[in-house]
């Protein structure tokens, strides 16, 4: 539960900055999906049903704050997540590359997922604005990714403290 | 059985709760859940947090903008530097205040010209993820809000209303896929539905090879459908090609409202004006 919290909180402010300073400072097509950096790092971190939920919690989070349609990035989130387990059985996030290149990977099957929904629905898209996301995210992610692991890290090491008893 | 099922849990939970988000999604294509807790618990989150941001982004530019754009002056004009620079914050103020002036008067000018009641709000976060264009204000229905209200500036309209909360409200924009409006091209009056492409621009379908448009046309609201006023811009026609049908053309248009420098919007709560029997 507290870590549900955690990533909640986190999600919540990565969606603030992205929703106020982002958009001063970066032009809309470079505005990078840290929800999706996020849920690349639980598939590494977090394969249970703990990070099945928080994926699934995440993706309703972020479509309620855009006013997205409701349980679209729910589903495209859970798909990654459910490669990214796949993938953490073979490689471990700890170099750039996997890092960068994973990330940049999924997020245009991410973007891909949701074009094919979108058309399904008949709405005239452009494809392409998948790419500079992509690229845009991938920078952003060894960063994002450090931020997570060191909140992990201060939390876990916080939990293993012996509690003070008095005598 | 059981084994399997343990085994694989984490998969089989993924999936169920995929297939959950998609039969969610198929029912929400449209808008967003309207009366959800979650949603007014995270709107009254991130609202303020967001108003103080932005607020803050502002007064950071306008400091920016003053002080370091000053020249390097010689050791006699130190004093006089401690004077410019008091005066450039009593100046910045000032100025802030004359373009926000100068913004609500246009605003103001503009509620007058149209046929209808408007309520001024903030733009206070833009939400922009892939194809998602949305907005938050600082109104909401504790100020009168409603869903589908039109949202405007005096160059052009800006979306509707799609979430009211307490305090805070969310606008579709009018280059989000979702947002579609029916069109009149002021020119010609040839007809049309103006539906966002989810980057910048707004395509007009339904306009067949024989219709008269060109580039440089004006698009009006035409007023059907009850939610925008007749008579207001909707953008300018940029792109006129032959669709692949060979039968609809293939139009892309520039809003009128300047979306990435959104700052002040009017909310349209009543709209008097009437639609002509003879559109």
């Amino acid at each position: 539960m507290k870590k549900t919290l955690i990533y909640f909180t986190l999600a919540v402010l990565f969606l603030i900055i992205e929703s106020t300073l982002a958009q001063a400072v970066l032009p809309p097509l470079l505005i990078p999906d840290v929800i999706l950096i996020m849920v690349f790092y639980l598939g590494f971190h977090r394969v249970s049903i703990e990070g099945v939920l928080i994926t699934f919690i995440l993706g309703y989070l972020a479509d309620a704050f855009a006013g997205g349609i409701i349980g679209l990035s729910s589903f495209t989130l859970l798909l990654i997540f459910i490669l990214t387990s796949r993938l953490s059985k073979i490689v471990a996030l700890n170099s750039l590359l996997i890092k960068i290149g994973g990330t940049a990977f999924m997020s245009i099957l991410k973007g891909t997922a949701t074009y094919i929904f979108l058309r399904f629905l008949n709405q005239e898209i452009q494809f392409y604005i998948i790419f500079p996301i992509a690229v845009s995210t991938a920078v952003i992610s060894p960063l994002v990714i450090n931020v997570l692991q060191k909140t992990e890290l201060y939390f876990a090491s916080r939990k293993s403290e012996p509690r003070y008893t008095p005598p | 059985m059981v084994s399997f099922l343990k085994k694989h849990r984490v998969i089989l939970t993924s999936l169920a709760l995929c297939i959950l988000s998609l039969q969610i999604a198929s029912t929400n294509t449209k808008g967003i859940g309207g009366n959800v807790i979650a949603i007014k618990l995270i709107s009254a989150i991130t609202s303020p947090i967001q108003y103080t941001v932005t607020s803050t982004l502002g007064g950071i530019k306008t400091v920016w903008m003053s002080y370091f754009y000053l020249v390097n002056v010689s050791k006699e004009n130190v004093l006089l530097k401690n004077d410019i620079a008091r005066l450039m914050e009593e100046n910045n103020q000032l100025k802030e205040t004359v373009f926000l002036n100068k913004r609500l008067k246009e605003l103001l000018e503009f509620k007058q010209s149209i046929s209808a009641s408007a309520v001024a709000a903030d733009v206070i976060g833009i939400e922009n993820t892939g194809w998602i264009k949305t907005a938050t204000i600082n109104k909401g229905a504790s100020h009168g809000i409603k869903r589908d209200m039109a949202v405007v500036t005096p160059n052009g309209i800006v979306g509707r209303i799609i979430d009211v909360q307490p305090t805070t409200s969310k606008i579709l924009l009018v280059i989000d896929p979702r947002c579609n409006i029916d069109v009149i091209a002021q020119r010609s009056r040839i007809k049309g539905i103006a539906e966002g492409n989810g980057t910048d621009k707004l395509i007009l379908k339904y306009v067949n090879h024989s219709d008269d448009i060109q580039i440089g046309d004006i698009l009006i609201s035409s007023g059907l459908g009850g939610i925008f006023p007749k008579g207001l811009v909707i953008g300018e026609v940029v792109r006129v090609e032959k669709g692949d049908d060979n039968f609809f053309i293939y139009i892309e248009v520039k809003p009128g409202a300047e979306l990435r420098k959104l700052e002040e919007v009017l909310i349209i709560t009543e709209n008097k004006s009437p639609i002509s029997p003879l559109l």
